[in-house]
């Protein structure tokens, strides 16, 4: 896709209006699929409900070989309807997330982000239910699986402002409450909060039988850490002011940002989710088109 | 330890130039909001004490490199004791430096110059620090080597070891003065005046001045007299030497009278004298048997000259300490042949009694077949000749009894004097007084008015001329008893003379008459004088016996031949200069332009100095480079003859190297009052206050140690960074 279609609505304005954001998500997502890229989101649990004859006309697929093995008899296997699974999708609106040292903020990437996970499962007529959240959860879209919801779930994406602290393992602790039915859940957010909160939630969530997707959505500043001379930090949510030397300190930040992410990346293998590091200075299409090829070669074996 | 700039310390306040960019330094602060406070706060905890130590290390070797380059532009020195101490403030000064001849005398091992010159290289290490000093070479003349006081001892001690000697005479005074007057001029009240000097007799001719001086200005300037050398040196000098009464011309014997003076203690003998014309091989030689301490003999040598041209005669003794003053030269100019003119005033057939009849045979004393060959070209003229031109071509001019001449003929005679030629004039019987006292032209020429022709006073029979005694350069060859007297000259008729003052405002300024001889009761019998290039000579009385016995007196050939000799010497100006003394002489205006080129003395090779110079009749040579005793010889463009030939002697009193009496000296060595900030010695022999002076230079371990300094400080910094 041209990347630098879907970049130019990676517009912090831009993203603000549904409308753009919904058009950045097909953009994004037609972009994925004219590589004939096949939707890695699909139904894994389809039960099985009860047999009944055969007749003439019924696929011979669905013969339970077994029964006529034992009975010489045919019989057809009766499932459950394939229920459309549900991409619960958790979006940190907390105020770290409005860190953006280029034209973006972190939270701008994960909305359009979010816009694009759920165009792409409205697309293929399955459910999404988007949850805002930053100390709680502040808004939910419940789930949908008509397209024609996709303006209004644009629209509330577009709308939300983010201005509390973080409680990411409560967010995911209301979800993991909510979800009766098992889906997909994918966080998307800066993961700058209690680990142990966060690792908990894992656990909850995959108790539940979901799976979890961890998008970590960090700044390219925040890898990296560029700055020169003497900056004076103002912390978000509450965090104290620091001016410093950021050369004097760049090495040891580094190395405690890469630790954090290690052990990110550790509570999620543990809990065998999956770990995304969604570095906002990489073009939008890239992250989301490398995962989403990862993971049909993942569901494909 | 002590500080030779002590004022940089001031730059000691910029060592808190680190300390503030450290302390109050707010670089522009950028400001961002940032959401991973957490881990920076990890960071800062970690690294906030190393990040401390490392600042404040930076900051100390930062400080430590300003503070040493402070001190090293103050200029730190050990302090270290000195030996006798001049002065005793940072002041300006002059040093004087007498390079005269007499400083060319040599113990064996150096020359009092070269111990003067080490002295003075001596003072400046004992100046005080930020003292300044000007730098005076004094003989006659004061030659400002550094006219200001300068406080750059490298250009100092450089001047001083390039000073050349010269051969120049003493004369401390004119140097004295011109240093008062320069120090007078500068701000401060603290000023010296060294003077470096053998202390001859010669150089302090002005000690009367001088005293005068210091007592005038001692409250502000110190003055210090230092001595080089012994007392009253032992010197034999070659201190005269003139070409006695004789013609230089082409293969003429040229009696030279060469004086050689003994100032020593102790009689020397057998000194043997040589006498060289220009560069060849002894002409002649001699011996002087003896001379006595504190006397002078002479010894007459001759010489002969085969070309025509400017030449040098240079006499010499053997060397000894004060090699400069064992010869002396001298210039002339040796004509092919001497052209006289006699101008009878009245047509006489008888040959015999004619009025150049004497004249003419007493000119050229040969036998008729030898005249061809002798020096001396005489023609007899009436007097109507004078009108023509070419009486320019005779070198000088005899009038014998001439009564008066025209109007055109006298100014004829007039220009031709003033050009150079000589006149001769002897008056005689139809002589007009008044013509010869009144006439515009030829009186002027005349060095004394004539009074009416009379006999001897009271009424005795003749007048004869003085028998001893004779000062005039013409007849001191009679002064010796073997040369005779002139006492024998009778006279029974003569016009008195008046020598005439000397005139000046004419077109033809005269000097002062001089009487050549007198008779014996005194008055004047010949008189002379300079008139414009020329001279002139007035007998009193005939060239003829009418009334004199002068022309059949022995004397009467010598006395010719001593005035042409004395006539026809050296052009005005002279051949034979002063030390220091410009040469210059008129040449064709052909010339000018054309370079100019000098053979000094004791030199081989040419040297070029310049151009001939343009003038408005006439080119001119000219050099001035001469404070070396010898002959000089001048060359034009690239001819291998010397246009121009002159020497340079010393003054004769220069050899005398008798030091002036301490006792003479000692107000000057013990001043009554001391300057008001200053601490005078006696002399640089009396034992002066000891003290501590700056010695041994700390700068340059300091230099090292900042160098070492700024390496660490960079590398830790590169460290430091790279830590991070």
């Amino acid at each position: 896709m041209a990347d630098s279609e879907s970049q130019s609505y990676l517009d912090p304005v831009a993203i603000s209006r549904g409308e753009n954001l919904g058009i950045l998500a097909r953009k994004v997502v037609e972009g994925y699929r004219v590589g004939e890229h096949r939707s890695p989101f699909k139904g894994f649990a389809i039960e099985f409900a009860q047999h009944r004859e055969y007749t003439i006309g019924d696929d011979p697929r669905h013969l339970d070989w077994k029964v006529l093995g034992r009975t010489d008899r045919y019989y057809i296997k009766q499932y459950e309807q394939d229920t459309n699974f549900v991409v619960q999708l958790l979006v940190d609106g907390s105020e770290s997330m409005n860190y953006g040292g280029g034209k973006i903020t972190k939270l701008h990437y994960a909305k359009a982000l979010a816009a694009c996970l759920a165009y792409l499962v409205l697309l293929q007529r399955d459910a999404v239910a988007v949850s805002l959240f930053d100390s709680e959860s502040r808004e939910y879209i419940p789930r949908t699986d008509s397209l024609g919801k996709i303006h209004h779930i644009m629209n509330r994406l577009a709308a939300f402002e983010a201005t509390q602290k973080t409680s990411l393992g409560t967010a995911m602790g209301d979800i993991a409450r909510i979800a009766r039915a098992r889906g997909i859940i994918v966080v998307l957010s800066d993961l700058f909060d209690d680990e142990e909160g966060f690792e908990r939630g894992l656990q909850q969530l995959r108790f539940g039988g979901h799976e979890v997707v961890v998008f970590h959505v960090l700044d390219p500043d925040e890898l990296e850490f560029p700055f020169k001379g003497r900056v004076e930090f103002i912390g978000l949510e509450g965090a104290p002011k620091l001016e410093t030397s950021p050369a004097d300190i760049r090495k040891s930040y580094l190395k405690e940002m890469d630790a954090m992410r290690q052990r990110m990346r550790v509570a999620c293998e543990r809990t065998g989710s999956h770990y995304v590091l969604a570095n906002t200075g990489l073009p939008l299409a890239e992250t989301l088109s490398g995962y989403l090829v990862f993971r049909n070669k993942v569901c494909a074996r | 330890m002590t500080f030779l700039n002590p004022a940089m310390l001031f730059g000691l306040l910029a060592v808190s130039l680190p300390v503030a960019i450290h302390l109050l330094s707010k670089p522009r602060l950028k400001r961002v909001r940032w959401a991973a406070t957490k881990f920076l706060l990890a960071s800062v905890q970690k690294n906030r004490r190393r990040v401390q130590v490392e600042d404040l290390l930076l900051l100390i070797l930062r400080s430590l490199l300003v503070v040493l380059l402070v001190l090293i532009f103050a200029r730190p020195a050990l302090l270290t004791d000195a030996g006798p101490q001049l002065g005793g403030l940072a002041a300006p000064a002059v040093i004087i430096l007498d390079d005269s001849m007499s400083m060319g005398q040599s113990d064996g091992v150096k020359t009092r110059f070269e111990q003067a010159k080490a002295m003075a290289d001596d003072l400046l290490d004992h100046l005080e620090p930020g003292s300044s000093s000007a730098l005076y070479l004094v003989t006659y003349h004061v030659k400002a080597v550094i006219p200001k006081p300068t406080q750059d001892m490298s250009i100092l001690r450089r001047s001083i070891d390039q000073a050349p000697l010269t051969d120049g005479g003493s004369d401390l005074y004119p140097g004295i003065k011109m240093a008062v007057d320069l120090l007078k001029g500068l701000p401060g009240t603290h000023r010296e005046i060294f003077v470096l000097t053998d202390s001859q007799t010669a150089a302090w001719r002005e000690l009367g001045k001088i005293r005068d001086l210091v007592d005038l200005n001692k409250k502000d300037i110190a003055f210090h007299f230092l001595s080089v050398g012994d007392h009253g040196e032992d010197n034999l000098a070659v201190s005269g030497l003139q070409v006695a009464g004789t013609t230089a011309a082409v293969n003429q014997p040229l009696r030279c009278a060469i004086t050689v003076s003994n100032w020593g203690r102790s009689a020397v003998q057998n000194v043997p004298v040589k006498l060289v014309a220009d560069d060849n091989p002894p002409q002649d030689e001699g011996m002087i048997d003896r001379i006595e301490p504190g006397t002078s003999k002479i010894i007459t040598l001759v010489a002969r000259f085969r070309d025509p041209g400017h030449h040098s005669l240079t006499a010499s003794i053997p060397g000894d300490r004060l090699p400069a003053d064992n010869q002396r030269a001298t210039a002339l100019l040796v004509l092919d042949q001497i052209n006289a003119l006699v101008v009878e005033g009245t047509a006489n057939p008888d040959f015999a009694a004619r009025d150049g009849f004497f004249l003419s045979h007493a000119l050229v004393p040969v036998s008729p077949d030898q005249a061809a060959q002798y020096y001396v070209k005489v023609a007899t003229v009436p007097t109507d000749e004078l009108e023509n031109s070419t009486i320019a071509q005779n070198q000088v001019i005899f009038l014998s009894n001439v009564a008066q001449l025209t109007p055109r003929g006298a100014q004829n005679l007039r220009d031709y004097v003033n050009h150079g030629g000589a006149l001769v004039v002897f008056p005689g019987p139809t002589t007009d007084v008044n013509y010869y006292n009144s006439d515009p032209n030829f009186s002027v020429l005349l060095p004394a008015t004539l009074g009416r022709a009379q006999g001897p006073p009271d009424a005795q029979k003749f007048l004869g001329w003085q028998s001893k005694g004779y000062e005039h350069p013409i007849v001191t060859l009679w002064n010796k008893p073997e040369s005779g007297t002139l006492g024998g000259i009778r006279v029974t008729k003569y016009f008195p003379l008046t020598p005439k003052p000397a005139a000046g405002g004419t077109a033809s300024p005269a000097q002062a008459a001089q009487v050549v001889v007198k008779y014996a009761d005194g008055e004047p019998a010949v008189a002379e004088q300079s008139v414009g290039k020329g001279k002139v000579i007035l007998f009193s009385s005939t060239a003829t016996t009418a009334w004199t016995t002068l022309p059949i007196h022995p004397a009467f050939v010598p006395l010719l031949i001593r005035i042409i000799s004395y006539v026809t010497s050296a052009p005005s100006g002279g051949l034979d200069l002063s030390p220091g003394q410009p040469f210059a002489s008129a040449v064709d205006s052909e010339y000018a332009g054309q370079k100019l080129s000098v053979l000094r003395p004791g030199e081989k090779k040419l040297r070029i100095v310049g151009t001939i110079e343009s003038g408005e009749q006439s080119a001119f040579l000219r050099y001035a480079d001469t404070d070396l005793a010898g002959p000089y010889r001048l060359f034009i463009g690239d001819d291998t003859k010397p246009a121009a030939v002159f020497a340079v002697q010393s003054d004769p009193d220069e050899s005398n190297l008798a030091q002036e009496p301490k006792s003479d000296l000692e107000p000057l060595l013990n001043p009554t009052a001391t300057p008001d900030n200053a601490q005078p010695n006696a002399s640089d022999q009396a034992q002066g206050s000891h003290r501590k002076v700056p010695g041994q230079e700390l700068w340059f371990p300091l230099a090292l140690a900042a160098l070492l300094l700024a390496l660490i400080e960079t590398g830790l910094a590169h460290r430091f960074s790279q830590s991070k």
